[in-house]
């Protein structure tokens, strides 16, 4: 291809290219490195500062010297470590989050040999992250919660926000918090697990929404809700519009609590598989309220031995 | 794997696009030009259209390209059209930047203002359209063979309806892949996407579509299209005077139709809410009340 692309710009879209980015939605702006374990790392604007072999310490600098709406990235090594005690607010138009690696699955230490790993250690003042700006995406990173968390631990606040393939999980079993919030329209969780505490009530919520958010997407996400709430709920005010709840993979171990509390709710609600540990309770009202949702293909087991039964249990005809 | 501009809008499109074949728009050996409407340094002149010198509107772009070339539209790019607007060279890939909210947007300002894929293998491409007039009798129409829509929103700018969405006007072989639709306007529309005439070969995979519809969301009118696929679609049609307001083909249609999902505002009957004509229709789902679970559709099973 001839290309008007700058020169610098020709290795970073085949880096980005090898990651999965397809042609034509390579973003272009440029590329900071956040790497802890890197004896060279230091938050600061310094020459060169950023770049792999000099990378920043943490994701909250590096988004910092991100520019607005012009497609940069923030490319997180795999092995970094990054504990969280204050609420962290990201926010700039655009950018991109990206861990690098597989995961490692909970760790007991900072050594994470895995993704990036972000630990939640204290009961932040509000949800532990929050994607601030428009249209941000967070993807491929562990979050860990190691504190007795009383919020969420990601909230979506922009609009057009959109979290791949993070994973949510406790560190303790006495560990409670809340999942994601999606608090801005158009705002997106696909491919994420969402965990709750081993045992125990947690606080609230897996997935929740705010008031009257327009076309949330939440498609083909595990999550393991032991809340005394409905693993999808709505956090305030009105229910979400044209909504797309999908091809979830969903639990919920906590009594008779049902799997959806969104009256008034539109849009689509389909394939979702769900066990719930209740056993004596109809799963018909264990699916809990759809509001005006297209119900479609969506099944529930909730004793051992036998199949999940469609959910709601009488079909249009 | 999830893609950031495909999540969303059709996270079943690698999978079906491998399945269909043929939807890659491929790399081309053609020149590639930039357009950025918020870019200080840009200009609609001779000798811009770079990375650092774009252009500022798609509109000039168009008059600069050769059949085969690229145009990248930034993100956060945003541009009026007052007139239509041609995609008038054969195989031109216009490919926006950025994700969800911030693709670049394009507002269909005024009656009859659409944009026209009227030459072959014309490729439209992660971007959002708005319009602002109920006298849009579309906002895209594709009138030649083997064009591509993709991962486009195309939605309502304020309370108004357009009449129809994309109008497939008797070309074979175009795709409209990924794309949400919506008519979610206060006033009422025709159909999100329409075939007009014999359209073979048409294949509409992985899109949503979320509206007020007349007609149905996917139909085809005045004359059978051939080896048609349909698949994949979420669609939700709020009307509830209409029968066959899903997807409403004309006799003697061919093809797939399959695993389209949703909802439909009558609660009588689901009995042509799908109306495949001579197509397979294979595991669609509706559901008509809420409270319920979606039935299948045509409810009648081949035995």
């Amino acid at each position: 291809m001839v290309a008007y692309y700058p020169t610098t710009m020709t290795a970073e879209k085949a880096l980005l290219g090898a990651l999965g980015l397809p042609l034509g939605l390579v973003p272009m702006g440029r590329i900071f490195w956040v790497d802890a374990s890197n004896a060279a790392a230091l938050d600061a604007p310094l020459l060169g500062k950023g770049e792999i072999d000099k990378p920043f310490a943490t994701i909250a600098y590096a988004v910092s010297r991100c520019q607005a709406n012009r497609g940069d990235v923030v490319m997180v090594k795999r092995g970094h470590y990054e504990a969280i005690a204050t609420s962290q607010s990201w926010d700039c138009d655009g950018v991109t989050i990206y861990g690098e690696g597989p995961t490692a699955g909970k760790v007991s230490s900072a050594a994470s040999s895995g993704r990036p790993m972000l630990e939640v250690t204290a009961n932040t003042s509000a949800a532990a992250i929050t994607l601030a700006g428009d249209a941000m995406r967070l993807h491929g990173i562990d979050v860990q919660v190691d504190a007795s968390l009383a919020h969420e631990v990601v909230t979506l606040s922009g609009a057009g926000c959109v979290l791949t393939d993070v994973n949510i999980y406790p560190y303790a079993s006495a560990d409670s918090h809340r999942g994601v919030q999606i608090n801005g329209d158009d705002g997106i969780i696909a491919g994420c697990l969402i965990t709750q505490q081993i045992s125990g009530s947690a606080v609230s919520t897996c997935i929740s929404f705010g008031d009257t958010i327009l076309r949330p997407i939440v498609v083909r996400n595990r999550i393991a809700a032991r809340s005394s709430n409905a693993a999808f709920s709505i956090a305030t005010g009105s229910a979400p519009v044209d909504a797309q709840i999908i091809g979830n993979r969903i639990e919920q171990y906590n009594g008779s609590v049902a799997i959806a509390a969104l009256s008034g709710a539109t849009g689509v609600f389909a394939k979702n598989a769900i066990y719930h540990a209740d056993n004596t309770t109809s799963i018909d009202t264990l699916i809990g309220a759809l509001g005006s949702m297209g119900a479609v293909r969506n099944y529930m087991m909730n004793a051992n031995g036998e199949a999940g039964g469609i959910v709601p249990a009488t079909v249009s005809a | 794997m999830f893609y950031d501009g495909f999540i969303g809008e059709a996270d079943a499109l690698l999978a079906l696009s491998k399945i269909h074949g043929g939807l890659s728009a491929g790399n081309t050996s053609g020149q590639v030009y930039f357009v950025d409407s918020g870019d200080a340094e840009g200009a609609d002149a001779d000798g811009y259209g770079t990375f650092f010198n774009p252009f500022l509107t798609l509109v000039y772009a168009l008059t600069k390209v050769a059949a085969g070339d690229t145009i990248i539209v930034k993100s956060g790019h945003t541009e009026t059209l007052t007139t239509g607007t041609n995609m008038s060279v054969a195989g031109v890939h216009i490919i926006g930047q950025g994700r969800t909210t911030l693709r670049p947007t394009f507002t269909l300002s005024g009656t009859g203002v659409f944009i026209d894929l009227d030459e072959a293998a014309s490729v439209l491409e992660n971007v959002i359209l708005t319009y602002d007039t109920a006298t849009h009798g579309k906002a895209v129409r594709m009138s030649a063979a083997g064009c591509i829509l993709r991962n486009c929103r195309i939605i309502p700018a304020g309370a108004i309806n357009a009449s129809l969405v994309v109008l497939v006007d008797n070309v074979d072989d175009c795709a409209i892949v990924g794309c949400a639709l919506h008519l979610t306007g206060s006033t009422v529309g025709a159909a999100a996407i329409r075939l007009s005439n014999a359209c073979h070969r048409t294949r509409i995979v992985g899109n949503t579509i979320f509206g007020n519809m007349t007609t149905a969301a996917i139909d085809a009118i005045t004359a059978a299209s051939n080896d048609l696929i349909i698949e994949g679609n979420r669609i939700v049609n709020t009307q509830t005077g209409n029968i066959d307001g899903i997807i409403d083909l004309v006799a003697s249609c061919t093809g797939i139709v399959a695993d389209n999902y949703g909802k439909h505002g009558n609660t009588t009957t689901l009995a042509g809410a799908i109306d495949a004509a001579s197509c397979g229709a294979i595991e669609n789902y509706i559901q008509n009340t809420d409270g319920e679970s979606g039935g299948i559709a045509p409810p009648t099973r081949s035995t």
